[in-house]
């Protein structure tokens, strides 16, 4: 084996790749505006979404408006404290609220609404689409008022009786969060942090395994290179090495986008006052303060899943008879780790094991959203590392398996 | 300087791609592999450039057995197939020392060979260009070159003078019958029997992979009464000979 012909072939595979100015300026920029656009600008949006939503003032059908006590009223239309509503007087809420004519609509019995507690209870009835967040708003702004208004009659009735509020609730449940800073800052979309990083990695190397293996197949140079006195393993070890630098340099480029975004996120979030901007960061994963160890382990298993990843890459390229065909069966490979990083997400009911951390691909997604969440430890890290290591070395069989395969080589 | 001797391929039970195919070539001479597409010639130049394992028999080129020696074999030929495949992105002169690298050449004698090759084929002003800007005949100048930047004694043409126009099929056959010379040998390979006719000295006929025959070309077209080596071609192939 000649270490130089290795460099040759990767060298070539590299300044091909480089010079390839577009696909490599994206490969560049494409994290730098993914992530920020994930990680802050989803926070953002759904902010301003929700926000303001709730500050909007939304029309509100009411049946049998006379019949609504006034203190009722005042708390659905008070903008401080209230629901800030405008009511509307309709006779249909339902057809109201289905044509579109106004975003929610109550109900309010022709016997009319008690103005003191004690009697029979009476039912209000909100009428919203509920597959509508937006309606989901309002929906919660009328409840609370309704909720609000009947409370008051109940806290009216036991003064009069020299009752203090307290005797309703003699037993109060207090939840505590037992979440670590972490934990609560790897919210729901704390997978985005292993989607990225795959796509960070599929995205940029696959250009060059394509391009390498089926690419220069298709052009007819490969048989040229082959004639040339140079083994099948010092091409496929190039091939390898040009695909997992590339990897690498995807891994690079994506830790750094997250290290940026990162941290600008709660200076951009700020808006939302200091304990909204800890909300959206809690629920999107936006604001991740993993320190060095946290990086430097996500880095660790980027490596390590980029290495594992460009084997399978050249084999699958060298299997291919032509880019397209070769890019078709990329397709499912980029779905599945979409769908792992997805999916993993809601996985905290499955029972953790090495067996589990082990495994290509599912085990690396486990570890960045523990590493996200707070629950890695060098043990569960050195695992994943350690086995996708072990991978690592049996796809790049696997690509060496294909280049020796004539079958493979030269079928049409 | 070419042995071939019994020389089979079989691709599976069914499919037998080469028949115990027989035929030498010598120092000096420009020997013709003609044939029908799909009549095997490509997959007995590939198992010649040890691409390809024989299923059966053996052959040598340039004295080493290609079974046994692939790299030695590989060292001491060149190349040229109808694929014309360069790489788009690197200039003429970085795809040339890029394969001068796996010939151990060292960086004066690359730029030395890159010299000569530049003035015989006229092409100097593609050296620094990019090969995606090339057309056709550009391109298969860079090929040519390519293949015989180590100097190679075996020089193998499959098909090279496939896509390409009047003056660049012309520049490839002036390449071949000045390439040849007491020490080496060029193996054309094509199914256009007036290149061949034109080219070489002595030539084998094979069709659904077996030996129809081989001689001279003055023998060829004696043996079959005919005129012209396509019509001997014809001839030969419909057993009519």
């Amino acid at each position: 084996m000649r270490l130089n012909f290795i460099w040759r072939v990767a060298y070539k595979e590299l300044l091909s790749t480089v010079r390839d100015t577009k696909a490599f300026r994206a490969s560049v920029i494409m994290p730098f505006i993914l992530t920020p656009l994930f990680l802050i600008g989803f926070p953002l949006l759904f902010g301003n979404l929700f926000g303001g939503e709730v500050q909007k003032k939304q029309v509100v059908g009411v049946e049998n408006l006379a019949q609504m006590p006034l203190a009722l009223r005042s708390l659905l239309e008070s903008g401080d404290g209230g629901a800030g509503v405008e009511l509307k007087s309709i006779e249909k809420p339902l057809e109201a609220v289905q044509t579109g004519d106004v975003e929610a609509a109550l109900s309010i019995p022709k016997g009319g609404v008690p103005n003191e507690a004690g009697g029979r209870p009476v039912g209000i009835q909100v009428f919203v689409k509920f597959s509508s967040s937006k309606a989901r708003v309002v929906r919660d702004k009328l409840s609370s008022a309704i909720e609000n208004y009947s409370k008051s009659l109940v806290l009216k009735k036991l003064a009069a009786v020299g009752l203090s509020p307290d005797t309703l609730e003699p037993v109060k449940v207090q939840a505590v969060n037992a979440e670590t800073i972490a934990e609560s800052s790897g919210g729901l979309f704390a997978f985005l942090f292993p989607m990225l990083i795959f796509f960070a990695i599929l995205g940029g190397a696959s250009t060059v395994a394509v391009d390498s293996t089926a690419g220069e197949k298709e052009r007819g140079s490969l048989e040229i290179l082959l004639v040339s006195p140079i083994k099948r393993l010092e091409v496929v070890l190039g091939k390898l090495l040009a695909v997992t630098l590339f990897a690498l340099f995807g891994v690079v480029v994506q830790v750094m986008a997250f290290i940026i975004s990162s941290n600008l996120s709660p200076i951009i979030l700020k808006q939302f006052g200091p304990k909204g901007s800890e909300d959206m960061t809690a629920l999107f994963g936006g604001n991740l303060n993993l320190g060095f160890s946290g990086f430097f382990s996500m880095f660790l298993i980027g490596i390590t899943v980029a290495l594992m990843l460009s084997g399978v890459l050249v084999a699958i390229g060298i299997y291919a008879r032509s880019f397209k065909e070769a890019q078709t069966y990329l397709v499912p490979l980029q779905i599945i780790s979409q769908f792992v990083s997805i999916g993993m997400q809601f996985g905290d009911f499955i029972t953790r094991s090495t067996l589990l951390y082990a495994t290509p691909v599912i085990g690396s997604t486990l570890g960045i959203l523990d590493i996200v969440k707070g629950k890695a430890t060098p043990e569960i890290v050195a695992i994943i590392v350690i086995a996708n290591l072990i991978f690592a070395v049996g796809t790049a069989y696997l690509a060496l398996r294909n280049f020796s395969k004539e079958q493979v080589l030269f079928r049409n | 300087m070419i042995e071939v001797q019994n020389l089979s391929k079989r691709y599976s039970p069914k499919v037998i791609a080469v028949d115990n195919l027989s035929f030498q070539a010598k120092a000096g001479e420009i020997y013709g592999l003609l044939g029908p597409n799909g009549a095997g010639k490509t997959t007995t130049l590939r198992m010649l450039a040890t691409l390809l394992e024989p299923t059966g028999g053996s052959a040598s080129v340039a004295g080493f057995d290609t079974k046994r020696q692939p790299e030695e074999v590989r060292r001491t030929i060149g190349v040229v197939n109808g694929g014309m495949g360069l790489y788009d992105r690197l200039t003429g002169q970085e795809i040339l020392e890029y394969f001068a690298g796996f010939y151990n050449m060292g960086k004066s004698d690359t730029a030395k060979r890159i010299k000569e090759l530049s003035d015989a084929l006229e092409m100097n002003e593609l050296l620094n260009r990019r090969a995606g800007e090339y057309s056709t005949g550009m391109k298969q100048k860079i090929v040519i070159a390519r293949a015989v930047i180590h100097n190679p004694s075996v020089l193998i043409l499959d098909e090279a003078t496939n896509g390409l126009d009047v003056v660049a099929r012309r520049a490839v056959l002036e390449f071949a019958r000045n390439y040849k010379n007491s020490s080496r040998v060029v193996l054309y390979s094509t199914h256009i029997m007036a290149e061949a006719e034109e080219l070489c000295e002595r030539a084998a006929i094979i069709d659904h992979g077996k030996l129809i025959a081989e001689d001279s070309l003055a023998n060829l077209k004696k043996r079959t009464n005919s005129t012209n080596l396509e019509e001997a071609f014809f001839r030969l192939t419909r057993g009519m000979a």
